[in-house]
């Protein structure tokens, strides 16, 4: 398991750097205008969890996933060495998230945008994570540019979802609701357990 | 004796395909290099692919050190080292990178092994892998399949595409493996000129059905290739040969042991046969 997840880490390295090239310079930019803050710690924290593709595309060309079969691992091991992953690249946009709020802090400057781009963020980043890599496991890596969007995507629409359902059983629920963001995290986690349970499935099942 | 691998009606069929692999049987003894030869698309990757569980067997048992390995008999994948035909690790890693990686796998891990063999191939521990030519991505590759001490070594086309000289350093490597009589090799290959210098038994695979298995030496030594003319031909008991084709103004016949048939049909020339002529016989020839 150590190994393995060495590997998935090594293999996302430069794309973890470029992540943090990008994102914190990111964290200057609510010291110049607050109320961008909500945007950039969605960004951020989303960033990272955005390289799972390029790794599971390395993977797949370097015949690295069907190497690693042959060493002394179950299938089971493997996903999980995966799964550990992402929530460890998830940890890291947190983690570049932390800076923009310290910096900000020194402004005194918090307001309730803050926990909405956690809110909004981390379940996008854990949804996505959880419906993009079953696809990818399933249909191949060199479509994970595709189905990471369109995992996304989905994510955005089960947040709208997850409002618009609120909405309905409370007209004063705005998508900008805590509730909102807490629900959704719930139903991004749940999404993420299953997730594993069903990529352990299609590891099993998946000829190399 | 004892075997290494086992494969006994090893059957595999893919979906919207023609091929299957039809009851492939063959075993490693211990201590020898078994070449497993056969052209373009044969099986011979299928075979080592359902040998090592990437693929499922639709049927048949394969016993590796003695046992069946599930997915959960990670014990044995541990005694199996592997050198696929490919890159096999991700190009940004350094060998020194990947050292760490399997050593966080393999609990045999042997990094001064790993050391020795990678100074002994003059690979660079600190260079991206994606930099390495083919030559020296194979050597690495089999740096680490041997690094973990292995029993067994399954090899796809490891030699494939490699210079003569680089060539003569890996097969110089297996035949240190084997020297201990426990380790063994299943190596395929397009290059049959390695597998007279180095292997034990030679297994012929075509269109996913093993056609013979042999012992190299008798394959070398004991079988011919009879040069008959049309005449000389029609004369020939058909229980003597093992298969024929026609050339332009000869037939050559395989035939199972020179010498006897030289005894009994004088006049005929015989020939020992390479390891190629006696596959393109055997394959391409009528029996």
């Amino acid at each position: 398991m150590k190994g393995l997840l060495a590997n998935n880490l090594y293999s996302m390295q430069e794309n973890i750097k470029l992540s943090l090239y990008i994102t914190l310079p990111m964290a200057f930019v609510p010291l110049l205008e607050a109320s961008m803050i909500s945007m950039i710690v969605a960004m951020q924290v989303f960033m990272f969890i955005s390289n799972m593709g390029a790794s599971l595309k390395m993977d797949e060309t370097s015949g690295w996933n069907k190497w690693e079969i042959t060493m002394p691992v179950s299938r089971k091991t493997i996903i999980n060495a995966k799964y550990i992953s992402f929530i460890l690249l998830i940890l890291m946009g947190l983690a570049v998230s932390l800076v923009t709020v310290v910096l900000l802090s020194l402004q005194n400057e918090f307001n309730d945008t803050l926990i909405f781009g956690y809110s909004y963020g981390l379940p996008l980043s854990i949804s996505t994570a959880a419906i993009a890599y079953p696809l990818i496991l399933k249909l191949g890596a060199e479509k994970s540019d595709t189905l990471l969007i369109t995992a996304g995507g989905l994510s955005v629409g089960l947040q709208l979802l997850v409002w618009y359902l609120l909405h309905l059983s409370d007209s004063t629920i705005t998508y900008r609701s805590p509730v909102v963001g807490q629900v959704s995290l719930a139903i991004a986690l749940v999404m993420f357990v299953l997730s594993y349970f069903l990529s352990v499935r299609i590891h099993r099942n998946k000829e190399f | 004796m004892t075997y290494s691998l086992e494969i006994k009606n090893l059957t595999k069929t893919y979906p919207q395909s023609d091929f299957r692999l039809d009851n492939v049987s063959f075993s490693i003894p211990r201590g020898t290099i078994m070449g497993f030869v056969g052209e373009n698309g044969s099986g011979k990757t299928t075979t080592m692919n359902a040998v090592l569980n990437t693929i499922k067997k639709d049927n048949g048992t394969v016993k590796i050190l003695g046992r069946e390995m599930g997915d959960k008999d990670t014990d044995i994948r541990e005694q199996v080292g592997v050198v696929f035909d490919a890159v096999n690790f991700s190009g940004i890693l350094t060998p020194a990178k990947l050292a760490k990686v399997m050593a966080g796998v393999y609990k045999q891990w042997d990094q001064e092994f790993f050391l020795k063999t990678t100074a002994r191939f003059n690979i660079e521990m600190g260079k991206k892998i994606k930099q390495f030519s083919r030559g020296m991505t194979m050597k690495l590759a089999l740096a680490v399949a041997l690094s973990h001490r292995p029993q067994l070594l399954i090899l796809d086309e490891a030699t494939a595409g490699l210079d003569p000289i680089v060539r003569e350093e890996i097969l110089g490597v297996f035949l240190e493996f084997v020297e201990d009589e426990n380790h063994s090799i299943l190596m395929s290959s397009h290059i049959t000129s390695d597998l007279e210098k180095i292997a034990d038994y030679i297994t012929f695979i075509h269109h996913g059905k093993v056609i013979l298995t042999e012992k190299k030496d008798h394959l070398i030594y004991d079988y011919g290739i009879a040069r008959c003319k049309a005449e000389q031909f029609q004369l020939i008991d058909r229980t003597d040969m093992m298969a024929y084709k026609k050339r332009d103004y000869q037939i050559d016949v395989l035939v199972e042991n020179r010498k006897a048939f030289e005894r009994k049909y004088s006049g005929i020339v015989v020939d020992t046969g390479t390891i190629d002529e006696i596959m393109l016989l055997l394959i391409k020839g009528e029996r």
